[in-house]
């Protein structure tokens, strides 16, 4: 006799990067992923321009030379977008290295009608991480722009 | 190295970021925090003064060691993420991320230890 070949029912990640955007009826959580993978690359980017631009800090003429080109146009903007994203990643970050050694998660349960889901439970925490970057941004914001004027 | 020692030590440069980059941004970002005035920290004078000192050395080392560990591997788990990059391409992707990485590393420390050295 012969067995019906088997057909595989789920696929490792078959979403790839176009899951970032749109994952379903996954909850908010999937976008703060979303957003900690963005953010991250950002910072990523600039960790390697910063450092090229620091490299010169062994001469003078070259330090005085690149500071006067990225202290120009729309370069502190983009500074100031990559605080932002650091603030954000940082503080997701905390959120998710708590989340991951088991700090905000559910203890397990036996499922009962009606059933609670599991990441309500920490969404609170989801919700502090938005107003502590708002807090901190607005600050960041305060420095940058009103007190770099002056 | 075993995958989850690896990612243990991302989650340990994250926390040690935490404190080193809050140093960097005190320093460079909030006005008078450290005793330098915002107007004066990026002048040469004052950077060179910073670069001889035994802290920011070893407090510029550590931020960069564990900034470039931390970023390249999260960016090496985002291009991991991708279930079509077979094991080949993933062997090359590792092999590229290290030799930048180390590339960035000792570009990185030269400008630090030629700083303090001067």
């Amino acid at each position: 006799m012969k067995f019906p070949e088997l057909k595989r029912k789920t696929y490792a990640n078959n979403m790839g990067v176009t899951g970032w955007a749109y994952a379903g009826r996954y909850g908010f959580e999937r976008y703060m992923y979303t957003l900690q993978r963005i953010t991250g690359l950002g910072v990523l980017l600039y960790l390697s321009m910063h450092l090229l631009v620091t490299g010169q800090k062994i001469d003078q003429t070259r330090w005085e030379w690149v500071m006067d080109l990225v202290t120009k146009n729309v370069l502190p903007i983009g500074e100031f977008l990559v605080f932002v994203a650091a603030v954000f990643h940082a503080l997701n970050g905390i959120r998710l290295l708590l989340t991951h050694f088991g700090f905000l998660m559910a203890k397990p349960a036996r499922p009962i009608y009606p059933f609670t889901v599991a990441a309500l439970k920490q969404r609170w925490a989801v919700y502090l991480v938005f107003v502590v970057t708002t807090v901190v941004v607005g600050y960041g914001a305060y420095e940058f722009f009103l007190i770099a004027q002056h | 190295m075993r995958e989850s020692t690896r990612w243990m030590l991302h989650l340990l440069a994250g926390a040690v970021m935490l404190v080193v980059l809050g140093i960097h941004f005190g320093v460079m970002h909030v006005g008078g925090l450290f005793g330098i005035p915002k107007e004066e920290v990026l002048t040469f004078a004052s950077v060179n003064a910073r670069s001889g000192m035994e802290f920011y050395l070893v407090v510029y080392l550590i931020l960069l060691a564990a900034g470039l560990y931390h970023g390249l591997y999260g960016f090496r788990s985002i291009i991991f993420e991708m279930s079509f990059i077979g094991s080949g391409v993933r062997k090359a992707i590792n092999f590229i991320l290290v030799l930048g990485g180390w590339s960035f590393f000792f570009y990185g420390a030269y400008a630090i230890i030629a700083g303090f050295v001067a």
